[in-house]
């Protein structure tokens, strides 16, 4: 909390007032920010209001929703099914780890892939597939390794789409409103998705 | 709650996977009414243009 006050104080609001840019760096990214206001300026929302009630908010809440309940089931259920096999869990902590590994690396490459081709939409929909299909594969009752590769290509797939959905808020919102978007599709989501976590308890 | 009531993770993770790949249609959904947006936006003129 101190440290939220202590953000509010210290940091400047815009690139112009802040005393480790230089002169054409400032210059340079009020241009850029200018741009992206304009682009959204017909399509986007402005006004603080917007954030909390257009559909197009909440909808991005609900697809968030959707995705950390993929994370909670990853975190916290993957470790319990690997559980089941009767691993020890100095063994249970090492293959939980495997699955991040390649998520971590599917995050990177998904998400500059999205940058170069500049597609967002089937950037997080596609992972979300193949979490999708992952998980319902894992549900199958099958050996242990092929549930590894199973929950596996559900973290890429979960973490994957993370990496490009929150490029999603910032190309419907502008100004004041594009904090305030997502810190509402954040709290909303993961204030739905808490049940799942307490169920995996 | 899921994995309690069956007593096993089977109905757990196929909630999982009906839950994320409901997701990817939402993202699909929104991804194709903003591209409508964007065309209808860039066809008709705007005020005061």
């Amino acid at each position: 909390m101190l440290l939220g006050f202590a953000a509010l104080k210290l940091l400047p609001d815009r690139p112009a007032e802040a005393p480790w840019l230089s002169e054409d760096e400032k210059h340079a990214l009020e241009t850029k920010l200018a741009a992206e206001a304009e682009t959204t300026r017909d399509a986007g929302y402005h006004a603080l209001g917007d954030a909390l009630t257009k559909p197009r908010v909440l909808v991005l809440a609900l697809l968030y929703f959707c995705i950390v309940v993929g994370l909670y089931g990853i975190g916290f259920w993957m470790p319990q099914v690997i559980q089941t096999f009767g691993l020890a869990p100095l063994e249970i902590g090492f293959l939980t780890a495997v699955p991040y590994l390649f998520a971590s690396i599917a995050m990177v490459l998904w998400g500059r892939h999205s940058d170069l081709t500049g597609e967002r939409m089937w950037h997080v929909a596609l992972p979300l597939f193949l979490a999708g299909a992952a998980f319902a594969w894992s549900a199958a009752g099958l050996p242990l390794a092929v549930i590894m590769v199973a929950l596996t290509l559900a973290a890429v797939g979960i973490y994957a789409a993370v990496s490009t959905f929150w490029s999603l808020p910032t190309a419907i919102l502008t100004g004041t409103v594009a904090a305030a978007g997502p810190a509402l599709v954040n709290s909303v989501a993961i204030s739905a998705a808490s049940p799942a976590r307490r169920s995996s308890a | 709650m899921i994995r309690q009531a069956t007593g096993s993770f089977t109905a757990a993770l196929l909630f999982l996977a009906a839950v994320v790949a409901f997701g990817g249609v939402i993202a699909l959904r929104f991804g194709y009414a903003a591209r409508a947006r964007a065309k209808a936006s860039s066809i008709v003129p705007q005020t005061g243009e």
